[in-house]
């Protein structure tokens, strides 16, 4: 039998912050950058 | 090469800067250097693998011989199976024969499997984790007069995107067989990216393979100004720029990039810091490459200016191998322009 993997079967919302692309994550990721700026 | 009166003294010196741990052939730089085709080494590596492992099993779309699926197939008749031109169900079929415990290589040119069968290979087999094999042939441009509808620079992009699945691009017919044989061992599904035409041979039967480790082939003695990470036969036009370079005076070192994903970022880091500029050379887009790969990778982790040696945004055409590279900008003369345009560009 083929094995069907199961996703999170969540809502849009908590798949965007799941996979890190939340405005927080966003913020996140501007402040790194920031920090690694010459 | 002419080196004139100074041909033995050169290759004597730059045999040198191969990498000794790597046991490399030393005739690399000859040229009478042997040339296989890449998809040879894909075909005795299945044979190989078949004779270890009675769960190895080969499935073919309709290209048996070109692909080499034929030195299996007369070997083990019962354990190979002719879907015809249907490569949807060529992945579809190994996803199953998968999921009941064998261990599936499918084969057909790269243009159709993973190009036509892509969202096969994604979802049946990637999304369900299954242990499939996929070996491309006739990738890149240099696939010559069959022209662009075959000729598949499109396919490290589309493999590269998908999780689960592994991306391997041997350099030569011996590095392919190893890389197949090391696929069978992998658990988990991998794509083996092949060529048609005969090219040189670089490695030798010694030099070791491991997924996902990349090997410096060429090393000056003196720093490296510039380092190139090649993947696939074009490494060799790689290392003969790299060659013609150190004679005019620049050291450049050569990466051999054989496992595209997962990406040896610790190797690629190294290189950067070393040199602090890049050329990729690939014989795929620029876009979604080798190259983008690259530098994905090294935006995070070590940025520095990379120069891009590949097809940009246009489609393949029917000529000879050798017209094709020139014609692409893929040629030695090419990647050594690309070598003293990434030099002026560094910080």
């Amino acid at each position: 039998m083929i094995k069907i993997v199961k996703s999170l079967a969540g809502k849009p919302a908590e798949l965007i912050e799941e996979y890190g692309m939340s405005v927080s994550s966003i913020v996140d990721a501007v402040q790194r950058a920031l920090k690694r700026k010459r | 090469m002419n080196c004139g009166p100074w041909a033995g003294k050169l290759s004597a010196n730059i045999n040198e800067m191969l990498n000794p741990d790597l046991k490399l052939n030393p005739k690399i730089f000859d040229k009478d250097v042997e040339q296989i085709p890449i998809r040879q080494g894909y075909g005795e590596g299945l044979l190989l693998a078949g004779e270890k492992d009675s769960r190895v099993v080969a499935l073919c779309a309709d290209l048996t011989e070109s692909t080499k699926t034929n030195l299996f197939a007369e070997k083990f008749p019962k354990r190979f199976i002719e879907i015809g031109v249907a490569e949807q169900n060529l992945a579809t079929v190994a996803s199953g024969m998968a999921a009941m415990g064998k261990i599936p290589f499918i084969a057909s040119y790269a243009m159709f499997s993973p190009g036509r069968n892509w969202e096969q290979i994604r979802t049946t087999i990637c999304y369900n984790n299954q242990n499939v094999k996929i070996a491309g042939s006739h990738a890149g441009i240099s696939v010559g007069p069959d022209g662009g509808t075959h000729q598949a620079i499109e396919d490290i992009a589309i493999t590269r995107v998908i999780p689960r699945l592994t991306v391997l691009s041997p350099c030569d017919a011996i590095e392919a067989r190893k890389a197949t044989l090391a696929a069978a061992a992998f658990v988990g599904p991998v794509y083996i990216r092949l060529a048609r035409e005969k090219t040189p041979v670089m490695t030798t039967e010694k030099t070791p393979f491991q997924i996902g480790k990349a090997q410096v082939f060429f090393e000056p003695k003196e720093n490296a100004q510039v380092g190139i990470v090649g993947t696939g036969a074009l490494l060799h036009n790689a290392l003969l720029a790299a060659q013609e370079l150190e004679q005019k005076g620049i050291a450049v070192k050569v990466l051999n990039l054989s496992t595209i994903k997962p990406i040896d970022e610790d190797r690629l880091v190294l290189l950067a810091q070393e040199t602090g500029a890049l050329v990729t050379v690939e014989e795929h887009q620029i876009a979604g490459g080798v190259g983008s790969a690259v530098a994905e990778a090294l935006a995070h982790l070590y940025p520095v200016p990379i120069e891009f040696i590949g097809v940009h945004d246009r489609f393949g055409q029917s000529g000879l191998p050798a017209e094709l590279l020139k014609h692409y900008n893929m040629d030695v003369e090419s990647i050594q322009s690309a070598v003293k345009k990434v030099l002026k560009r560094k910080r």
